[in-house]
């Protein structure tokens, strides 16, 4: 891939040894290594979420339908006596494919069309899964908790996999493909008059979308042990991702990254407390976001690392 | 062959229900482009107000429709004037997604209020039927089923001989041509979004005599009003009566023939295949 420079193989080594090198720091106790462990899912996820939510303006809140594909994929296989680390290729494939079968068709509707019409689909996607008994029914499945893969090894996975997700996050971005993507997302008429093929394009990176949600769901099967249809199909996920991007700033490539963390601090440090209230204080954070800052955090940090810069520099 | 009959009868009643709960989000959309995913919330707050009025003052459910009905409408014209009214020029989906906040925190604050606990409301005929030949009619379905016919006829009415009807239809029609002749938009918006949800209340009011009452109500209807919408064509009062008739039977046959369990489905199936047939792609 052209757009895939020298320079984010740098980033993205560069990050990796970071990430490294906080490690023993996250890995202190159980905690801070669960809260590590969800806080590479959400970046995961809400990076997966802005190649067609923000690239594309094409909102989904039906991403939890593949995030639970990959969470199944993942557990049945472990539990059939795949290595989980085998599994992931199957979790991402599996959650592709479905996404592409939904995809394909939803994806021709633009705007609150294709946003209702994720509703549908996920929400069909949870009543079906409640109801397979080969995969554990509405009581889900318990993964063999003497075969957990220990905080290293899981916190390895979850760095590779929140930082392989940013890159080809960068990568659309500059790509053809995301410029067609952003073209459609401003003018979706002048884009197809211009030879962008609308459909192909946004399937293509649906299907990216699609492939990594599956993974933060197999990752998810394999750090919780646990997973149950209203849990990994709910729509509680699917709003939470549209949360972190809308709060981090969508269309950007950082953006989802510092959504997925102002989310997960928000979540567990702030709403803890406030358990009794939860649903509401994300409705106000929405309608406060919506009104008064709806570009989300990325631009005000950029604009303060600028000020910085100026300063200092 | 009686079996089938009765599953017809009752997806009947239950579909002029759906139709009347879900003409309120077709209004809204028709005249201000907004995709109302408050709809919910007007839909779980009328079933608590009935619910509550009930069992405080014993007041009837088809009585209560005189309280929510005002109590919508006021709410929902708030609605529109504080928040709706500042992104009119933004794309649908930050409106939409600004109403789903409004949805979250009138789900939150059922929660806090009443509890997640799934409670019912008993009427003196709640159990009551009617034997017509072969069949057995549910009394309360019958009743509710003709208040919903009863308020497409009014508003029916309202829309084609009221100047206010006119002003609703002009707006929906082209808004910039009604404003140029003379029509009050703004106020006709915040009028449109006042009835929109003064119909989901209501319908709250009427679902709450076979329904049960908890917050996640408006989540389950919410998507079956999409879904008749969709179907039935946005603002066409007939096409969204017998689209609402046509998921009430679909869904119980499926629940008949095939799964309880698989009697949602069917309307989230049919909304997206609704959808895409209808390649709605206006922006």
């Amino acid at each position: 891939m052209s757009s895939f420079t020298r320079r984010h193989l740098f980033l993205g080594v560069g990050a990796l040894g970071g990430l490294a090198l906080i490690a023993p720091l996250l890995l202190a106790n159980p905690y801070s290594s669960r809260l590590a462990q969800l806080l590479f899912m959400n970046v995961l996820l809400a990076s997966a979420w802005n190649l067609v939510g923000g690239f594309a303006g094409q909102i989904s809140f039906g991403n939890a339908s593949l995030f639970g594909v990959g969470a199944y994929a993942t557990s049945m296989l472990w539990l059939a006596g795949f290595h989980p680390f085998l599994t992931m290729p199957a979790a991402a494939l599996l959650a592709a494919l479905y996404g592409v079968a939904w995809g394909w068709p939803c994806l021709r509707l633009r705007g609150p069309y294709f946003a209702i019409a994720t509703i549908g689909v996920a929400e069909a996607t949870r009543i079906v899964a409640n109801h397979i008994e080969a995969a554990g029914g509405a009581s889900g499945l318990t993964l063999p908790l003497e075969q957990d893969l220990g905080p290293v090894l899981l916190y390895a996975l979850g760095a590779v996999l929140a930082v392989a997700s940013v890159l080809v996050s960068a990568a659309v971005r500059r790509s053809r493909l995301g410029l067609g993507l952003i073209a459609l997302r401003e003018d979706a008429q002048a884009a197809a008059a211009s030879g962008v093929n609308v459909a192909r394009q946004q399937v293509t990176v649906f299907a990216v979308t699609a492939a990594l949600t599956g993974l933060a769901g197999g990752y998810y099967a394999v750090f919780t042990l646990y997973v149950v249809p209203e849990k990994v199909f709910g729509f509680d996920l699917s709003i939470s991702l549209v949360l972190m991007v809308l709060v981090g700033g969508i269309g950007t490539v950082m953006g989802p990254v510092l959504g997925a963390g102002i989310y997960l601090f928000l979540e567990q440090f702030v709403l803890a407390s406030l358990a009794d209230i939860h649903l509401a204080a994300f409705g106000a954070l929405l309608i406060f976001i919506i009104l008064l800052e709806p570009r989300g955090a990325a631009p005000r940090l950029a604009q303060f690392v600028r000020l910085i810069r100026r300063r200092f520099g | 062959m009686v079996d089938l009959l009765s599953v017809l009868a009752s997806g009947i009643l239950v579909g002029t229900v759906y139709a009347y709960m879900a003409y309120g989000l077709g209004l809204i959309y028709g005249v201000l482009r907004v995709v109302n995913l408050a709809h919910g919330a007007f839909l779980t707050l009328g079933v608590y107000v009935t619910w509550w009025l009930n069992t405080t003052f014993g007041m009837d459910p088809l009585v209560s429709i005189l309280i929510t009905v005002p109590l919508g409408f006021a709410l929902g014209a708030t609605v529109e004037r504080t928040l709706v009214f500042r992104l009119r020029d933004s794309p649908p989906v930050t409106t939409l997604l600004l109403l789903f906040g409004v949805w979250l925190i009138v789900r939150n604050a059922l929660y806090l209020i009443f509890g997640g606990a799934d409670r019912s409301l008993l009427t003196s005929y709640s159990l009551e039927s009617l034997a017509v030949g072969p069949l057995t009619l549910s009394i309360p379905r019958l009743i509710v089923s003709a208040f919903s016919l009863l308020g497409f006829v009014v508003l029916a009415l309202m829309l084609k001989r009221t100047w206010s009807g006119l002003a609703l239809r002009a707006v929906a029609q082209d808004r910039e041509a009604a404003a140029l002749s003379g029509v009050p938009v703004n106020r006709v918006w915040a009028v449109a979004f006042g009835i929109g949800s003064a119909l989901a209340m209501s319908a709250g009011s009427l679902m709450s005599l076979f329904y049960s009452v908890t917050p996640e109500f408006g989540a389950r209807f919410l998507l079956k009003s999409f879904c008749v919408v969709v179907l039935g064509g946005l603002t066409n009062i007939g096409g969204i009566l017998v689209a609402g008739i046509g998921l009430g039977i679909a869904e119980d046959l499926t629940a008949f023939y095939i799964h309880t369990g698989y009697r949602d489905v069917v309307s989230f199936l049919v909304l997206t295949a609704a959808l895409v047939m209808r390649r709605a792609d206006s922006d």
